[in-house]
């Protein structure tokens, strides 16, 4: 149970708080909620790429960082899908230079064009380090527009191409800026050794007066039902074959999103999982073997990723996983293997709130799929899957013509 | 009627006076068996962690992989139950294994909720003392890490790592050495066996406890680990060949394939038990040991020619290092390193302001209270400390050195730590200008 108090200002910015009197150390977390799927097809990696020039000073303060450091804070700031997270944490005496900083960077920027042409470079340095300049980096480059065809979804956070980033204008910059960066389109939350009231007081000082931006809400195109099994086969420079297999799944804020990740889990999770134990291990036919969600809050993907051991073909792959989906189809799990991987989701419940950090993080991120005490409810989310639900849902994932399949060949 | 005060946003708040942090040393129990136990109970949540710490780490190794596979494979079938059973009674109590090697140290860690930790020691302690190491199991492990070998060895960061570590420690010592393909055919299981039964010793070992363990807890760990864990007579060997002299100069892997260089540069340094360490761990920060460094803010803040620059050390317990990592635009590879080489030159010349100085202080001792954040992070300090035979004190005392220092101490610690003659610059990738010979 993570307790925690939450106001709305009159400009629509809601201020979670959490008190931890354990710690000297405060942790503050902002979400806006814009992420790559508010990008258009022609502009990919904007939203990733606007993050990077909230560092670039906003228009009282020339440099973000260097006020905080001497405040003995540290930050960072991390884009997806569906949002952009600004963290920091700083010792509990100096907490008001963060509202200071976090403040004056969401009333308005310095929209330095040096800034614009650096971050510019930067981030593309960044797309060949992570993605490009790495053996298997461009798979999911290669995976989503496989496997979404409408909904935004279909570009990565990084963007498309280079020359989308290489492209951006100030006047974009300026734009994008005014549409999604706005009290009422944020969620701020604070945890550490501190009093609801006093934070609610530090809010309304320095956000209370910056002005709302109005309903900018975007409706996404939905990802139409998939009929056919699709499939895409690529060579590269890399030491051995690969696979990936990804099935569009349910969107987070509904009950078959929990019983999703519970069968991710009954495959890989843990080295009693099935996929580990059988064929990893018992067959020998894959180095690395995982299944996992993607977590978006529209409906993201069930991945399964696997690399082979040279010998083994990618149809004898395919073949021994969809083996394992079969037997989830048809098969009822035992109980004591439910038991297992729903004692997993609680311990990861509670490892994953051990610093004031997490715990703001996923206070904020709790309030952005809908509220904040969704958080306390988890564990209960997950302890209510029966085993019919998993055998159900599971015919339903890997039902014939979803399978979206991206074979990597290393080229010799 | 809503009031806002609107605050004079040209003002830096007033920075206040940090809180200081007042650290406990763990308490400390010698067991019968001579082993060092630490409890630091701290924390809210209902968590524990354990941490074994055995003097195995790969300097001790007779065999390359034989250190860390010994340390992988423990969880992997014990005298009593197999690889499955182990598996799935940690996964049933929703508990972490995790194990973890270093040039000196192998460790073995256990996460577990507090509600289920007396049921898992046991099987912890039968990890350690009585591994068997089959057969199916070391060669699934064997098989998986070569192919992960072998993707690594197409990352530019990693073929660099291993190159510089190779380059600073001479390739025929013990913390230089360097895998090969063939070194996975050359381990068997025997050996296995034979570094385990002469290193997983209590003589050999200490064990923290963090977090919140429960009193029938605390007692059976002191039982397990104490009492009923004997003494071995020693086969330890103590290391030698460590170290051999630095290459010092440049070197350029060329990878015409490549989108990027990826860059070290560096020289061997003192240790951590050196009275000029904690002026060197300052020096290294403000040239590139924060986001705000020299080397971030020119390189990456100022000419975007990378993603990121770090500066770091990395100390051992017979030798330490001192490394800039980045990876770099290709075309501007040349360019980058005259830029690191103007940076280490500046800090050598020109006297730090007094608004960096302070900046930097205050970002230090900040950092310093946000790394004993939670039990775990405890521990870990902890351990860092225990290595050098030292405890929480020893931080302290850098703090506070860190927090008298003077302009004057930066330029005299860069003069006599990082001198560029005498580094070692590497560079994975490509160097369109450079001239030095290639050299595998």
């Amino acid at each position: 149970m993570i307790k925690f108090d939450k106001t709305t200002l009159a400009n629509g910015l809601k201020v979670i708080v959490h008190q931890d009197k354990s710690t000297p150390i405060v942790a503050m977390n902002i979400i806006y909620k814009v992420g790559s799927r508010d990008e258009t097809p022609e502009k990919t990696g904007f939203a990733h790429l606007f993050e990077h020039l909230m560092f670039g000073g906003s228009v009282n303060i020339p440099k973000y960082d260097t006020p905080l450091q001497n405040a003995g804070g540290e930050n960072n700031a991390f884009t997806n899908n569906d949002f952009t997270d600004y963290y920091l944490t700083l010792p509990k005496s100096n907490l008001e230079t963060a509202f200071w900083l976090e403040s004056d960077r969401m009333l308005s920027l310095a929209f330095s064009e040096k800034s614009l042409k650096v971050q510019r470079q930067v981030v593309v340095e960044e797309f060949k380090q992570n993605y490009l300049n790495q053996p298997y980096g461009d798979v999911y480059l290669l995976l989503k527009p496989l496997a979404f065809k409408k909904h935004p979804y279909r570009w990565n956070t990084i963007g498309k191409e280079i020359s989308h980033i290489e492209n951006a204008t100030m006047e974009e910059v300026k734009d994008f800026y005014s549409r999604y960066y706005n009290p009422d389109n944020a969620i701020l939350s604070i945890a550490g050794n501190v009093d609801a009231d006093d934070i609610y007081k530090l809010s309304e000082k320095w956000f209370g007066g910056i002005k709302s931006g109005g309903n900018h809400k975007n409706i996404y195109d939905k990802e139409p039902v998939q009929l056919e099994d699709r499939e895409l086969t690529v060579e590269r420079r890399v030491p051995q074959n690969a696979v990936y297999f990804a099935w569009l799944m349910d969107e987070r804020n509904s009950p078959g999103f929990y019983i999703t990740d519970l069968i991710s889990d009954i495959l890989s999770n843990g080295n009693s999982s099935r996929l580990f134990d059988r064929l990893v291990k018992e067959r020998k036919m894959f180095s690395e073997l995982n299944a996992f969600v993607s977590g978006d809050i529209d409906n993201g993907l069930f991945i399964i990723s696997g690399k082979l051991i040279n010998g083994f073909t990618a149809d004898e792959a395919e073949a021994a996983i969809d083996e394992q989906l079969d037997e989830l189809k048809t098969k009822l799990v035992n109980d004591e293997e439910l038991e297992k991987v729903k004692n997993k989701i609680e311990a990861n419940l509670v490892f994953s709130s051990l610093s004031v950090l997490n715990k703001a993080m996923n206070l904020a991120y709790y309030e952005l799929l809908e509220d904040a005490l969704l958080l306390n409810k988890e564990k209960e989310n997950y302890a209510a899957v029966s085993k019919s639900d998993i055998r159900e849902k599971a015919k339903a994932l890997f039902a014939q013509g979803k399978k979206n399949k991206l074979v990597y060949l290393a080229k010799n | 009627m809503q009031h806002n005060i609107f605050p004079d946003r040209q003002l830096v708040p007033q920075n206040n006076r940090i809180e200081e942090l007042s650290l406990q040393n763990p308490q400390h129990q010698r067991l019968d068996n001579k082993l060092d136990l630490y409890l630091i109970e701290a924390g809210d949540e209902d968590v524990v962690r354990v941490d074994l710490v055995i003097n195995a780490g790969s300097v001790h190794q007779p065999k390359k992989l034989c250190a860390s596979f010994t340390n992988a494979l423990v969880k992997e079938g014990t005298k009593n139950l197999s690889s499955d059973q182990i598996a799935r009674l940690l996964d049933f109590y929703g508990a972490y294994l995790n194990t973890s090697i270093s040039k000196d140290k192998a460790v073995i860690s256990l996460f577990s909720l507090t509600k289920h930790l007396e049921k898992l020691l046991p099987l912890f302690k039968e990890i350690i003392t009585q591994p068997v190491y089959p057969l199916h199991e070391f060669e699934v492990h064997r098989d998986r890490s070569r192919q992960e070998f072998l993707i690594n060895s197409e990352k530019a960061r990693h073929i660099a790592n291993r190159e510089f570590n190779k380059l600073i420690f001479g390739g025929n010592s013990a913390y230089g050495q360097y895998l090969k393909i063939n070194d996975y055919e050359l381990l068997h299981k025997e050996d296995l066996t034979l570094f385990h039964s002469s290193y997983y010793t209590p003589q050999n070992s200490y064990l923290i406890v963090s977090g919140k363990p429960d009193g029938n807890s605390k007692k059976l760990i002191v039982d397990l680990f104490g009492n009923s864990w004997p003494r071995t007579s020693s086969f330890t060997k103590a290391p030698t060949n460590i170290t051999s002299d630095p290459f010092k100069g440049e070197v350029l892997i060329k990878k015409d394939d490549f989108m990027q260089s990826a860059l070290r540069i560096g020289k061997r340094v003192i240790g951590k038990l050196d009275p000029d360490y904690p002026k060197l761990l300052f020096t290294n920060t403000v040239l590139g040991g924060y986001f705000g460094s020299r080397l971030m803010t020119n390189l990456r803040e100022d000419k975007g020619m990378t993603y990121g620059i770090h500066s770091y050390m990395s100390n051992f317990k017979h030798a330490s290092y001192f490394s800039i990592a980045a990876e770099v635009k290709t075309e501007q590879t040349s360019a980058a390193i005259a830029e690191i080489k103007k940076e280490i030159n500046i800090l050598q010349n020109d006297k730090i302001s007094k608004d960096e100085l302070i900046l930097v202080k205050n970002y230090i001792y900040g950092n310093f209270l946000k790394n004993f954040d939670g039990p775990f992070a405890l521990a870990e300090m902890f351990r860092s400390a225990r290595d050098i035979e030292k405890n929480f004190d020893f931080f302290n005392r850098n703090l506070t050195e860190i927090m008298t220092l003077t302009a004057d101490d930066l330029l005299t610690t860069a003069q006599k730590h990082l001198d560029i003659n005498d580094m070692c610059s590497l560079v994975v990738g490509n160097e369109p200008n450079d001239k030095t010979p290639k050299r595998e």
